[in-house]
């Protein structure tokens, strides 16, 4: 059980992060998150559609064994969208850790 | 819960939504079993995740009434001589009732003691008044017992009343929205 929850905007962050390395489809990206954290194909779901409703994110099929595999791929707003993120997420950990760090900051 | 067990549940708890969004979703269930895997949670928690995504219902914001205090207390205070009248008979009223309801179970339980007491000493004296006394304590003794309960509930609920009156003055007063908290 962890202690400090991950928002729906840090998994926004993580999700565009994931996508950005490489397309990639929603039991794929499930599992992916899921080796680190804890959450439901349920939570997952309505990020990607969130973020696809943004136009972070846009969809294609392609077949794979007789049927159709959803990819998701990130457009240039996401680009932007997820550097923002990145930048943001650094000066937030900064923030934290001013106040958690042990050593003297 | 097999695939089609699912999809059709979660079909059903998103009829509401969207058509496009309902559909977008079957696919992504569908493929999520096709790959293998196994939702974790059930097609109603899904559904109820999707349907309030982004819009994690906020708590209406309390309607900013204009309060009129300063007209309120004004017109309060100039027709003071219709009302100042009326509050107090109320309120000496009230009080009547209280006592009331305080001092008769004390003096019937007062007065089964006494006549208790008063009909044993006669009793060796002349028995019939000593009869007679213990015969009044048991009466009063009873009729203690019926009413204290009563007089109580009477007791507490006029005040529970009035400070409930009160606190629906004040709010009023102030103009604010009433909320009952029970």
């Amino acid at each position: 059980m962890a202690v400090f929850s991950v928002s729906t905007a840090l998994l926004d962050a993580v999700v565009l992060s994931l996508i950005a390395k490489g397309d990639t489809y929603g039991y794929e990206l499930t599992h992916t998150i899921q080796t680190v954290f804890s959450i439901s194909e349920s939570t997952l779901y309505p990020v990607l559609r969130r973020l696809q409703k943004n136009q972070y994110l846009i969809t294609y099929d392609r077949p794979y064994m007789g049927r159709n595999r959803r990819y998701y791929h990130i457009t240039d707003t996401g680009q932007t969208a997820l550097q923002t993120y990145r930048s943001e997420w650094q000066q937030y950990k900064k923030q934290v850790d001013y106040f958690l760090n042990e050593e003297d900051a | 819960m097999t695939e089609q067990e699912y999809l059709s549940r979660l079909e059903r708890a998103l009829k509401d939504a969207p058509e496009e969004d309902r559909n977008e979703a079957i696919a992504f269930y569908r493929s999520y079993f096709q790959e293998g895997g196994t939702p974790v949670d059930t097609p109603e928690e899904a559904a109820e995740r999707l349907l309030h995504d982004g819009k994690p219902t906020p708590p209406a914001p309390p309607i900013q009434k204009k309060s009129n205090f300063g007209w309120k207390l004004t017109v309060l205070i100039l027709t003071f001589p219709f009302w100042i009248g009326f509050l107090a008979t109320w309120f000496a009223l009230l009080v009547t009732a209280w006592v009331v309801l305080i001092v008769v179970p004390v003096a019937l339980a007062a007065g089964a003691v006494t006549s208790l007491f008063a009909g044993i000493l006669y009793f060796s004296v002349y028995y019939p008044i000593g009869l007679q006394g213990i015969g009044w304590a048991l009466a009063a003794a009873g009729l203690a017992l019926l009413c204290w309960k009563p007089c109580l509930l009477g007791i507490v609920g006029l005040w529970k009343v009035h400070t409930s009156l009160g606190r629906k003055f004040c709010h009023w007063m102030k103009g604010e929205e009433l909320h009952e908290t029970a």
